[in-house]
C-alpha cells in the first residue's frame, strides 16, 4: 500500500489539490479580511496621505444618492434614489427610497433585506458567502477608504485632495473579468461612483453628503439590529 | 568433528544469508518511508481501500511552499524567486505551480448559462412556487435597484431576474481564504501577505532519492530567500518532507543506538574479560544475528520499515547475552574449563531462554500491523540465530580456558552473591514485595492510556508549524476522514450524496467544517432540475415573465432572448459538469456509477462526522486514522489480557523441569511488570499498545535471568555475572531506544528499560529456592 501520511500529520492538507483548483476559478469575490496596504508609486504616495487625510473621520456618515444604470437589454436607463448610511465597524446600509422603498443591510454576517413593510429577509453568510466579501469592499467603495482599497485594487489617483479622481484597478482576476472600469470621485466624502461592466451595461451614482455623526440615529440603528 | 560439520554448516549459513541480504541492500537502501504502510490494509469492503488510495493522492504527494511577507509585492517576488530555485531542480520536482493560470473569471458563467432554467437556488424556488408574479417583480426589482456588486455576476440580459446569479452565489466555489491576486494564489491573514507556491515531487515522496532532493532543494532555497528578501518567512510540508526527515531521524536514532550499545558491549568485554579474542567472539552471535534477519525480512517483505531499523538496533544489546552467559560459565570455570561440557552444561538454560524470549516476540508476529510484525520477525530470527551461533561456535573458538588474571571479575558478583545468601528469605522477600506493590498503589491509579495514530510518528516541529499555518490561513485540513457513498443506480446515489450534503450543512454553518467537497454542491439532482425547470417554464409560458420585463422597460428582443434560453435550457448532468473544465477537479471524486466520495474539509473531530452520516443509508464514513485507533486499541487490551495469560503458561512451561518450583521462577518478573507498570503512572507516560509490548519482552527476557539463576543450584558467582553483563547491555540498547523521538518506540524503550532493571533486580529471589546438585557452574 503506497499512500500519504495520515491525518494530523502530513495529510493535514486534505484534498488540497482539488481546493486548489476550484480556487483557480473563483467565482465568488474571492476577498479577504483587509489588512494593512501594499505600497503606492512615490509620486502617489503624498497625493494618497492627503486625500487620506483630508477624508471624513467621522463614525457614521449619511448621504444621498442616485444610481442611474444603463442596460443594453432596456430601452431607457434604470434610476433609484435614497440614503446610504456607513457606520464604522458595522456596515451600509443601503436604503432605495425611490422607486419604491427597500432595503440592504450589508453587515459583517450576512446582508439582511428590509422591504417596505419593514419584513426582514436574512441572508446568511454560509447561504451565500460570497455577499459578505463583497459587502466589504462595497463598504470600502462607498466610503472612499482608499487604504483598504488598495488591498483589492491598484490605485491611480489623480486631482487634489479637495477634489480629487481615483481610478481603481482590480488586482484579483476573479473581480477584473467583470469590470471593465471602476473610477471613483470625491472631496472630503465620497461623490460619485463609476462602474463599467464587461458588457457594455454601466452605473453611475452620485452621492450627496446630508451628515456625519458619532452614532447612529435610532431607528437607522435598528435597520442594523436582529 | 560433528561440532565442525556443524559450525561449518552454520557459518554457511549466515554467510548465504549475507550474500542475499547484501544483493538486495545494493540496489538502493530499501528503506520503507512510508508510515501507512505498517498499518493493516483497510478492513471491511474493497471500495473503501480503493476510496483511500484515491483521497490519499489526492491530498497529495505534492510540497507545498508557504512564503510569508508584510507587503504583497515582497511575498511576490521572494515567491517567484522560489518556483525558479525549485524548478531547476529535476531530481526533485517535475512540476512547480507558482501562479494561477489565467483562467477566464467568466468560466463559471459560461459553464452554467446553458442550463439555467434548469437551476434555481432553493429560496428563489420555493419563493416561485408559492407566488410566482410577486417574486419575479421582487427579483427584477433587486436586478435593477440593488446596489452595484463588485463581484463576478451575470448580465441582466443573459440573466435578467437574477435566478442564475444567486444560484452560483451558493456554489462553494473559490470561497476560502485564499484568492488569486495578481496570479499569486495568495491570502493576507494576521496582516501579512501570504503566498503559496505547490511544487510536484519528481518521482514517488517515498523514493529516497527523491526525498533527498526534495529536502535539499528546500532547504536550499529557503536560504537564498533569506538571503535576498530578510523580511520574508518560507515554510514547506509535504509527503516527501515528511518521509525524508522520518527517515533521518530513524536512520540516526539507529547507528546511535547501535553504535552505542556496541560500543558499550565492546568496553564491558574488555573490562570483564580482558582478552581480545572474546571482543570478536562476542561479536560474532551479534553479526550472524543482524545478517541472517535481515535477509529474513528481504525474503518476507520488499522493505524494511523504520520501525525495524529502531529496533533492530536494540537487537544487538539483546543477541550479545547469550555470548555474555557463555563467556561467564568459561570465567567461572577458570583453569578447569572444557568448552564442549561448558555448553552442554549451559544448554538447557539457553535453550529455555531463547523459548521464552521467542514467546514475547510470537505475540508481535500475531499481530495484525505488517510494521510490527516485520520488526518482530526480525527480532526473533536475529535471537535465535544468535542462541544458534553461541551453541556452534563457541565451544570451537573458546577451548583454551581464560586466564587467571579475569578471575578478579568475579569478586563483585561473589559478594552480591553473599548479600544475598545472606540476607535473602523468603518472608524477607515476601514483605518487600508487598511493600513494593503498596507503593505501586498509587502509580496505577495515576495510569491512563493512548491509541492515538500519531505515536508511530516523529514529530516534526517545524512541518508541523507550517501545517499549523496553513490550516489558519487557507482552513485546509482536517481528520482526514471522508465520506463513501453507495447507491444502487446513479439516481438513488446523487439522492443519498444530496442527503448528506443537507446533513452536513449544520457543521458548516456551526464553523465545524470550513467546506464539503461533493459534487452534489454542484449538481443538483435531476428530478429537482426537473421540477425547477417547470417553475420557469410556466411563469413564461403564461406570460407572467414576460409581463414582467416589459413593464420594466426591457426591449422586446431582449425578452425573446431570455424566453429562449429557458426553453431550451438542459438539464446539468454528472457527466457533463465532470467533463467542464470545473468539473475536472471532482472527476477523482467518482469511483464508479455505484459509488462517489464526499470530501469534508476543516474538521477537528470526528464525532460530529460519524453523527451527522449516521442515520444516513449508503453512507459510511472513512476514518483510516480512526479505525488505526481503534485497532491500537483492541490490540493493547488483547495484549494486557494475553500478559496475564502468559504467567500461568510459563509456569506450566517451567513445570516439566521445576515443579511447583516454577511459581517462585516466575514470580520476580511479574513483580518486575507489575512495578513497571506503577513507574509507568508516575512518569505520567500514558499506557500503549507499544508500552504493552514492551512489557511482554519483559517477560520473556526477565524470565531468563530467573531461568540461569536458577539453573545454576551451585550458586556460582560467574552465573551472576553473566546474568549481569546480559542485564547491563540489554538495559544499554533499550535505554538508548526510550529517548527515540518516534513515541511508539520511546515508549516500548522505556518500558523495557525499566521492566528488565527490575525484572534483574528481583531475579535473586529465585535463590532461596533449595539448592541441588546439578547446575550451571561447578
Amino acid at each position: 500500500m503506497r499512500t500519504a501520511p495520515i491525518a494530523g500529520t502530513g495529510a493535514t492538507l486534505a484534498s488540497l489539490g482539488a481546493r486548489a483548483r476550484c480556487t483557480l476559478v473563483g467565482v465568488g469575490a474571492l476577498l479577504l479580511a483587509l489588512g494593512l496596504g501594499a505600497p503606492l508609486h512615490a509620486q502617489d504616495r503624498t497625493l494618497f496621505e492627503d486625500i487620506a487625510a483630508g477624508l471624513d473621520p467621522a463614525a457614521v456618515i449619511v448621504s444621498e444618492f442616485t444610481q442611474t444604470r444603463r442596460i443594453a437589454a432596456l430601452k431607457q436607463p434604470v434610476v433609484s434614489s435614497g440614503r446610504v448610511i456607513f457606520a464604522r465597524g458595522m456596515g451600509v446600509v443601503w436604503q432605495i427610497e425611490r422607486p419604491y422603498r427597500y432595503a440592504y443591510v450589508l453587515g459583517a454576517q450576512g446582508t439582511t433585506e428590509v422591504n417596505a413593510a419593514g419584513e426582514r429577509l436574512r441572508r446568511k453568510a454560509s447561504d451565500a458567502p460570497a455577499l459578505v466579501s463583497v459587502g466589504r469592499v462595497f463598504e470600502a467603495l462607498l466610503r472612499a477608504d482608499l487604504v483598504q482599497l488598495r488591498e483589492h485594487f491598484h490605485i491611480e489617483l489623480s486631482g487634489s485632495p479637495r477634489d480629487w479622481r481615483a481610478e481603481l484597478v482590480p488586482r484579483e482576476s476573479a473581480m477584473a473579468g467583470f469590470m471593465q472600469r471602476l473610477v471613483i470621485k470625491g472631496g472630503r466624502q465620497l461623490a460619485e461612483i463609476e462602474l463599467g461592466e464587461s458588457n457594455g451595461d454601466s452605473t453611475r451614482i452620485r452621492l450627496r453628503h446630508r451628515e456625519s455623526g458619532a452614532s447612529l440615529a435610532p431607528a437607522d440603528a435598528a435597520l442594523f439590529s436582529g | 568433528m560433528k561440532a565442525k560439520l556443524a559450525a561449518r554448516l552454520y557459518l554457511l549459513l549466515v554467510l548465504l544469508a549475507a550474500g542475499y541480504a547484501g544483493l538486495r541492500w545494493h540496489g538502493g537502501t530499501p528503506v520503507e518511508t512510508d508510515l501507512l504502510a505498517l498499518l493493516p490494509v483497510t478492513e471491511r469492503h474493497p471500495l473503501a481501500q480503493q476510496a483511500v488510495g484515491v483521497v490519499s493522492r489526492l491530498v497529495g504527494e505534492r510540497s507545498v511552499f508557504l512564503v510569508s511577507a508584510g507587503e504583497f509585492e515582497q511575498a511576490a517576488a521572494a515567491a517567484r524567486l522560489l518556483a525558479e530555485i525549485l524548478g531547476e531542480d529535476r531530481d526533485a520536482f517535475s512540476t512547480v505551480l507558482v501562479a494561477a493560470p489565467a483562467v477566464d473569471a467568466r468560466l463559471p458563467l459560461r459553464v452554467h448559462l446553458p442550463h439555467r432554467g434548469h437551476l434555481l437556488a432553493p429560496e428563489d424556488a420555493r419563493a416561485l412556487a408559492r407566488s410566482p408574479q410577486a417574486t419575479l417583480e421582487a427579483r427584477l426589482a433587486e436586478r435593477l435597484h440593488a446596489p452595484p456588486a463588485v463581484g463576478p455576476r451575470t448580465s441582466i440580459e443573459e440573466d435578467p431576474f437574477g435566478f442564475l446569479q444567486r444560484y452560483l452565489a451558493r456554489l462553494p466555489l473559490g470561497v476560502g481564504a485564499l484568492s488569486v491576486r495578481e496570479g499569486f494564489f495568495h491570502a493576507q491573514f494576521e496582516g501579512r501577505s501570504h503566498i503559496l507556491v505547490f511544487a510536484e515531487p519528481a518521482g514517488s515522496p517515498y523514493e529516497s532519492g527523491v526525498q533527498t532532493a526534495v529536502a535539499r532543494v528546500s532547504v536550499q532555497a529557503r536560504q537564498t530567500l533569506r538571503e535576498q528578501f530578510p523580511e520574508v518567512e518560507v515554510q514547506f510540508t509535504g509527503a516527501a518532507h515528511h518521509a525524508a526527515a522520518a527517515r533521518a531521524q530513524a536512520e540516526g536514532e539507529m547507528s546511535r543506538i547501535g553504535g552505542s550499545t556496541l560500543a558499550g558491549i565492546l568496553l564491558l568485554l574488555l573490562v570483564v574479560f580482558r582478552s581480545p579474542r572474546h571482543l570478536w567472539v562476542g561479536l560474532l552471535p551479534i553479526a550472524a544475528g543482524l545478517i541472517v534477519a535481515t535477509a529474513f525480512c528481504f525474503a518476507f517483505y520488499e522493505r524494511l520499515h523504520l520501525l525495524t531499523l529502531g529496533c533492530g538496533a536494540t537487537l544487538i544489546g539483546v543477541a550479545v547475552d547469550y555470548a555474555m552467559h557463555f563467556f561467564a560459565v568459561q570465567l567461572g570455570d577458570g583453569p578447569h574449563w572444557q568448552s564442549q561440557a561448558g555448553m552442554r552444561r549451559m544448554l538447557p538454560a539457553l535453550g529455555l531462554g531463547v523459548l521464552t524470549t521467542l514467546a514475547g516476540y510470537t505475540l508481535l508476529l500475531a499481530m495484525p500491523f505488517p510494521g510490527l510484525r516485520q520488526m518482530a520477525l526480525f527480532s526473533a530470527v536475529g535471537i535465535i540465530v544468535a542462541a544458534g551461533a553461541v551453541w556452534a561456535w563457541f565451544p570451537l573458538l573458546l577451548q583454551q580456558p581464560l586466564r587467571a588474571t579475569t578471575a578478579g571479575a568475579l569478586g563483585l558478583p561473589a559478594f552480591l552473591l553473599q548479600v544475598c545468601e545472606k540476607h535473602l528469605s523468603a518472608r524477607r522477600i515476601l514483605a518487600a514485595a508487598a511493600l513494593s506493590i503498596l507503593l505501586a498503589l498509587p502509580g496505577w491509579r495515576a495510569l491512563d492510556s493512548n491509541d492515538d495514530i500519531r505515536l508511530l510518528i516523529a514529530p516534526v516541529p517545524a512541518l508541523q508549524q507550517a501545517e499549523a499555518r496553513l490550516r489558519a490561513i487557507a482552513g485546509w485540513g482536517g481528520g482526514g476522514q471522508f465520506y463513501l457513498v453507495e447507491g444502487d443506480d446513479p439516481a438513488q446515489l446523487a439522492q443519498r450524496e444530496q442527503a448528506l450534503r443537507s446533513a452536513l450543512q449544520p457543521l458548516l454553518e456551526s464553523g465545524q467544517l470550513t467546506a464539503v467537497n461533493t459534487l452534489a454542491s454542484f449538481v443538483p439532482p435531476l428530478e429537482q432540475q426537473r421540477q425547477d425547470h417547470a417553475l420557469l417554464e410556466r411563469v413564461w409560458r403564461d406570460g407572467s415573465a414576460t409581463r414582467a420585463l416589459e413593464a420594466a422597460g426591457f426591449t422586446a428582443s431582449a425578452i425573446a432572448g431570455a424566453y429562449a434560453a429557458v426553453l431550451q435550457s438542459a438539464p446539468l448532468t454528472r457527466e457533463h459538469w465532470l467533463a467542464t473544465p470545473l468539473g475536472a477537479a471532482q472527476r477523482q471524486l467518482v469511483l464508479s456509477e455505484q459509488a462517489v466520495l464526499v470530501l469534508p474539509q476543516g474538521q477537528r473531530a470526528v464525532a460530529p462526522l460519524r453523527e451527522a452520516a449516521r442515520e444516513l443509508s449508503g453512507v459510511s464514513l472513512i476514518d483510516q486514522a480512526g479505525s488505526v485507533s481503534q485497532l491500537f486499541r483492541n490490540y493493547r487490551e488483547v495484549t494486557a489480557w494475553a500478559l496475564l495469560g502468559a504467567f500461568p503458561l510459563a509456569v506450566a512451561m517451567l513445570a516439566g523441569r521445576y515443579g511447583w518450583r516454577a511459581v517462585v521462577v516466575v514470580a520476580p518478573v511479574g513483580t518486575a511488570i507489575l512495578l513497571t507498570l506503577a513507574i509507568l503512572g508516575w512518569l505520567g507516560e500514558p499506557l500503549t499498545l507499544f508500552h504493552l509490548l514492551g512489557l511482554f519482552l519483559v517477560f520473556g527476557v526477565g524470565l531468563d535471568y530467573s531461568i540461569f539463576l536458577h539453573e545454576d543450584r551451585t550458586r556460582s558467582p560467574a552465573v551472576v555475572l553473566g546474568v549481569l553483563l546480559a542485564a547491563l547491555t540489554t538495559l544499554l540498547s533499550f535505554g538508548l531506544l526510550a529517548r527515540s523521538s518516534m513515541p511508539a518506540l520511546h515508549g516500548f524503550g522505556l518500558t523495557l528499560f525499566l521492566g528488565v532493571l527490575l525484572a534483574a533486580l528481583a531475579a535473586p529471589a529465585v535463590l532461596v529456592l533449595p539448592r541441588s546438585e546439578a547446575g550451571l557452574g561447578r
